[in-house]
């Protein structure tokens, strides 16, 4: 074991290296003054998140937006994607390469080609007015192949005995599936699940596409806010986020296990 | 526990999708708004307009009047604008620069307008109105909001002579320390006036020089943006800045603004002016309506003028106002007015976009 | 009944992936190969132009930028992630130490960028630090150039990277590094000979899981780069977004595509002999 001195420190250091420029971006929240040069230590900013600006209205109703496309988004995700690993798993169907070979796409282009594909079927072909339900629609798309991908790594654990045991005891296509593929599969779905919330929350290439009116989501709202000031808030909001996650994640251990796994 | 999970997961899929469907629900109700038969029944009201261009008091102050909540969204350049509603945003208010108000129309993209609604607009100065007759006669399509014109900004402890035009931006030891706005015709107005060029030329010599000379800025700038302008000039990033006085400044604290130093561009430049217009698709026109008319109370166009620095549109205006314009309204009154090109746009597009722009 | 069930359970994928996966990128293809409209959109005209200008040595430069930053960062990504997974792997319990290379992949990424910008910027924490040694009067520009967008790429990727590889060396039979020393080999030799063959296929993941992403990247570059950290994906939003020149954004969509495949190509070449490849891990 002591051969590991030199791979502890580089871990270390990476650590250090991951935690600094958040440590840092910590301690300007407390700033008095907004910038990046320490005047004095003050909780305005913290205040001023929660104050009734116009501000820090669209910021609450961008971080809402974001929930809401996040969960609902991946909650369709992990439907889609959990039948049909189910299906690309276990059964046979005629159009079986087909789904496999596009279902990859997502995690092996860049996200700007989806966000672009995206936005010109939407404009082009379909009309679609653009807001909340298209950003749902390209969120599902670019989640989807991630939950198949954990739900297929759970479903490879198995093989199909079980199935066959359960149809020779009488169970019905459906029963089959309610009953022993969905319970083998859970870990998967809840890994695929709690990742499509992730990349959903993460996103701001996609989205940034296929915004419009009124779906302003928080990554959106972040960079548009970065981009033309130094806003103190942010740094202040996400200084409650990494505790509220921190939090969330060691109070529940398993789901910490959920996370490690899923990414 | 496995079970747990399953339910768990159905659960909030099936509250999710309820709430994405109540949503949905609520916004074509407001579609409904929107002929006009069920007006009261709308409550929103969905802003387009150019950064650092509209208070947050005023906007407060006309949801408090109206109860209307406005949902407020920006662009950084006209063309930005354009490509969003024409890729399917409705967006009820736009402000298109006056060059691009007849595309628009041309294009279908915006309602005529109702004037017999917008009876403040008598508040606006009748040059201002009467200078929106070359574009848009009649005012059956866009009313004006704002007059202004680009300039220069510096740091004084950096830069110590200044001068009064754009030869600062081929300085060389300046390099890396000039940012340029990111926006076609501006940069191109702004290169054409110094080469002694009309901003509306169609010649295409004429645009190749200027296309070279925005080459030569190039070299020196560190990027073409206006969106970060303010953060780069703000921190010094940057020490000299063609653009919007009123993005960089307005955000400024009173006794750093002392630093930067501000000049117009003394070979003339081009004066824009932005129109409000209210788009095709709108969903709550009757809204619109009411916010234009709230706009031009003397009151809120005061505070607009105040706090981005403009000499003003409304003389009615001019005595409620607190502060002093970064510029007065004769220092520009020479400045030509850009016009739309029609198809020689083309020409500004391509050397823009395949010379200047491409690598950045 | 059993062949019907699958074709059920498939269906809304199949009818997911042919709308919005097959179509889109099809209209992609299409567009670039069109002539531009006036604001956004195409004219149903035939027209090389959105590939005519990409001939032009600017272009070729954003190319190479983009090859050049995506390369540097994903072998620093690399790098640091080798030796850092591979102790997290030799460690029992170490689901915290695991965690903790997630904790910050947490933050939303913009605020990690954001966060940099703190660390780099003229006024920011480096600099200040520097001046209040006295080690430098003037503040350094650290920010806007290719360095700090290879920087915050590293940042941004390295997660990406060190999970892949957790997860090659955990499996990985530490028994045959002993025997190697046994057999008289340093460590290092050790570690080289028998180590980093075995676990070549969690390094070629984690390359494809950086350098991919950052062949498209956008934001980062938007942020903290200057005119010369300008890349492929930036250029493709200012043609969608605002030059109104969609055929261009789609040829340069295309051409980013070709790059990506073609390191594709090469992953599952050299993956083959792995016998193991990422479609395969998907469907078995």
């Amino acid at each position: 074991m002591k051969k590991l001195g030199f791979s502890k420190a580089a871990y270390w250091l990476t650590i250090s290296f991951l935690f600094f420029p958040l440590v840092v971006l910590a301690f300007y929240s407390f700033n008095a003054s907004p910038g990046f040069t320490f005047t004095g230590f003050s909780t305005r900013w913290y205040e001023a998140l929660f104050s009734a600006s116009r501000e820090s209205k669209s910021l609450w109703n961008s971080v809402a937006n974001s929930v809401i496309i996040a969960l609902s988004s991946a909650s369709i995700a992990t439907i889609i994607g959990t039948l049909g690993a189910v299906a690309i798993h276990w059964y046979k169907f005629p159009w079986k390469r087909y789904v496999q070979a596009l279902s990859f796409v997502p995690v092996v282009l860049p996200e700007i080609i989806i966000g672009v594909s995206v936005l010109i079927f939407f404009a082009s072909i379909i009309r679609l007015e653009l807001g909340m339900f298209s950003i749902l629609i390209a969120h599902i798309s670019f989640t989807l192949p991630f939950v198949m991908l954990m739900v297929g790594a759970r479903l490879s654990e198995f093989d199909d005995s079980v199935l066959e045991a359960a149809r020779d005891l009488g169970a019905k296509e459906h029963q089959v599936l309610l009953r022993v593929i969905l319970p083998i599969a859970s870990p998967g779905i809840f890994s695929g699940f709690l990742m499509a919330v992730t990349l959903s929350l993460e996103d701001f290439v996609v989205t940034q596409f296929v915004r419009g009116p009124n779906s302003e989501t928080l990554p959106l709202y972040i960079y548009k806010m970065v981009k033309k000031t130094i806003p103190m808030e942010i740094s202040a909001l996400s200084v409650l986020l990494v505790i509220a996650t921190v939090v969330l994640v060691f109070s529940v251990r398993n789901l910490m296990k959920y996370f490690v796994k899923g990414t | 526990m496995k079970k747990s999970v399953v339910a768990l997961t159905a659960i909030v899929a099936l509250l999710m999708s309820l709430l994405v469907s109540c949503q949905k629900t609520g916004s074509e109700q407001s579609q409904s708004g929107g002929d006009g038969s069920k007006v009261g029944a709308s409550t929103e009201l969905n802003v387009f307009n150019w950064e650092a261009y509209m208070p947050e008091e005023v906007l407060e102050a006309f949801t408090k009047e109206t109860g209307i909540a406005v949902n407020y969204e920006e662009y950084d350049s006209n063309e930005t604008m354009i490509t969003k509603i024409t890729a399917g945003s409705s967006y009820d208010i736009a402000f298109p620069t006056q060059d691009f108000v007849p595309a628009l129309v041309q294009e279908g993209l915006v309602q005529k307008l109702d004037l017999s609604k917008l009876p403040n607009l008598s508040n606006i100065d009748t040059w201002v109105v009467e200078a929106t007759q070359s574009f848009d006669p009649g005012n059956q399509y866009s009313v004006p909001y704002n007059i202004g014109s680009i300039g220069i900004m510096y740091w004084k402890e950096k830069v110590a002579n200044p001068g009064n035009s754009v030869e600062i931006l081929s300085r060389p030891e300046l390099k890396g320390k000039t940012l340029i706005l990111d926006d076609t015709r501006e940069v191109f107005s702004a290169a054409l006036r110094s080469l002694g060029f009309s901003v509306n030329t169609v010649a295409p010599k004429e645009i190749a020089a200027a296309t070279k000379l925005i080459l030569k800025w190039k070299e020196i700038a560190l990027k073409f943006d206006i969106s970060q302008m303010p953060t780069l000039f703000g921190n010094k990033d940057v020490w000299v800045a063609l653009g919007y006085p009123e993005n960089v400044l307005s955000e400024m604290e009173a006794d750093k603004r002392q630093g930067v130093g501000f000049f117009l561009l003394k070979d003339g430049n081009a004066r824009y002016l932005d129109n409000m217009v209210i788009l095709k698709d709108a969903k709550n026109v009757e809204n619109a309506y009411k916010f234009i008319n709230f706009i031009y109370r003397p009151e809120n166009l005061a505070k607009i003028a105040d706090l981005y620095g403009y000499p003003g549109v409304s003389a009615k205006a001019a005595p409620l106002r607190q502060s002093k314009p970064f510029y007065a309204a004769e220092d520009i009154s020479s400045f030509e007015f850009r016009k739309a090109l029609g198809s020689a746009l083309d020409l500004y597009t391509k050397a823009w976009e395949d010379e200047i722009k491409i690598g950045q | 009944m059993k062949k019907q069930a699958g074709v059920w359970y498939s269906l809304p994928l199949f009818a997911w992936v042919t709308l919005f996966f097959l179509i889109p990128i099809g209209m992609v293809l299409l567009y670039s190969v069109l002539s531009r409209g006036n604001f956004g959109g195409v004219k149903a005209e035939l027209s090389l132009d959105g590939f005519a200008a990409l001939g032009n040595p600017a272009f070729l430069k954003t190319v190479g930028i983009t090859l050049l930053i995506a390369l540097v960062s994903t072998v620093l990504t690399i790098l640091v992630a080798l030796p850092a997974s591979y102790y997290i792997a030799r460690t029992k319990n170490n689901l915290t130490l695991l965690v903790l290379v997630i904790i910050p992949f947490w933050v939303n990424f913009l605020i990690r960028v954001f966060a940099w910008m703190a660390v780099l910027g003229r006024e920011g924490f480096v600099n200040d630090l520097l001046r209040w040694t006295g080690l430098t009067q003037e503040p350094i520009q650290f920010l806007f150039n290719i360095g700090a967008v290879i920087i915050v790429h590293v940042y941004t990727y390295l997660p990406f990277a060190i999970l892949p590889l957790y997860a090659t060396i955990e499996k990985f039979d530490f028994g045959l590094l002993e025997a190697a020393r046994d057999l008289g080999a340093d460590h290092l030799t050790s570690l080289k000979k028998i180590l980093l063959p075995n676990i070549r296929g969690g390094i070629i993941t984690a390359i494809l899981f950086t350098f991919i992403p950052i062949l498209g990247s956008y934001a980062i570059s938007d942020l903290v780069g200057g005119k010369d950290g300008y890349m492929l994906g930036n250029s493709i939003a200012y043609y969608i977004g605002k030059a109104n020149n969609w055929p261009r954004a789609s040829a340069i969509a295309v051409v980013l595509t070709l790059i990506t495949s073609l390191g594709l190509m090469v992953y599952f070449l050299l993956n083959r002999s792995q016998q193991k490849t990422l479609v395969e891990e998907e469907v078995k």
